[in-house]
């Protein structure tokens, strides 16, 4: 069914095209907001309300992006939101954890390489994580990256070349020893 | 390792990044009808977007404001005395301690 009258439909109440707008979008939403939360729970959470924003928003979309933009720019702006509320109340149990485990021995096992680029990316400041996972991850150009976030397409670039040169520093020598 | 073969490595191994597991379609969907039906008035509330956009403005006064002030504060200051200030001090017996505070004391002279 062509985009149009699928959101035409959607918003006359046809259930039957909320379901085909949700089923052409889904995979590719789930995708981006598990790649930036790197947790199935909280891709879940994160998808189900982009969902319900989209389509409570969806009579205001006027076509001046592309509706896949407008949907992950959604997507994105849950995400973002729900990992700053959801890592606040974490960092507080993990203190408390800490705090009564403090003399536990620790038992970390040499990590491969997807646990070094998990920990790295991990350690990245918010707004260069989120360039290096739309950009290199996920593969959306800078200008997109700019519309979705809001921003112009220059800022994800600069902001691309930040997160490499740290992640460079982060993981130089275990590079080094991949590649050999 | 150089800047470009770490950013070629950096580009293979970021393919791999978080591999995402297959959606959980059903239970999600379900999740969003109910979540739907639970908040028919959030329709209404403004987008993301749109809540940024109509803060812009009062952003914009609010530096305005606080310019203003700095500029009215850094002019309503008085110009450096010709001579160089003097320490007053004053002694007060047990008997005589200020009742008032030292400062309107000064200004009150």
């Amino acid at each position: 069914m062509e985009q149009r009258l699928l959101i035409r439909r959607v918003l006359a109440g046809d259930p039957a095209a909320a379901r085909a707008f949700y089923d052409r979008h889904v995979e590719r939403v789930y995708r981006l907001v598990y790649r930036l939360s790197g947790d199935e729970e909280l891709a879940r959470d994160f998808t189900q309300e982009t969902f319900i924003r989209a389509f409570q928003w969806l009579g205001r979309f006027r076509g001046e992006a592309a509706l896949s933009t407008w949907l992950h720019a959604i997507a994105v702006s849950v995400t973002l939101n729900g990992l700053r509320k959801f890592r606040r109340q974490r960092d507080h149990e993990v203190e408390l954890e800490e705090a009564r485990h403090r003399s536990a021995p620790s038992s970390i096992v040499e990590p491969d390489l997807r646990e070094r680029l998990e920990r790295a990316v991990a350690g990245l400041p918010e707004i260069y994580r989120v360039a290096f996972i739309l950009h290199d991850v996920e593969g959306y150009t800078h200008r997109e990256i700019g519309a979705l976030l809001g921003v112009p397409p220059g800022t994800p670039k600069a902001r691309l070349s930040r997160a490499r040169t740290l992640l460079r520093k982060a993981l130089s020598a275990y590079a080094e020893e991949y590649a050999s | 390792m150089t800047e470009d073969r770490f950013d070629e490595w950096l580009q293979r191994a970021a393919k791999g990044f978080r591999p995402p597991p297959e959606p959980p379609r059903e239970e999600m969907w379900a999740a969003i009808v109910a979540g739907l039906e639970a908040e028919p008035d959030a329709a209404r509330a403004p987008e993301p977007r749109a809540r940024r956009a109509w803060l812009r403005p009062g952003i914009g006064i609010a530096a305005v404001l606080a310019f203003g002030i700095g500029i009215g504060r850094w002019t309503a200051q008085p110009k450096s005395p010709s001579h160089p200030p003097v320490a007053v001090t004053v002694e007060a017996t047990a008997d005589e301690r200020p009742v008032t505070p030292l400062p309107y004391r000064f200004a009150a002279a």
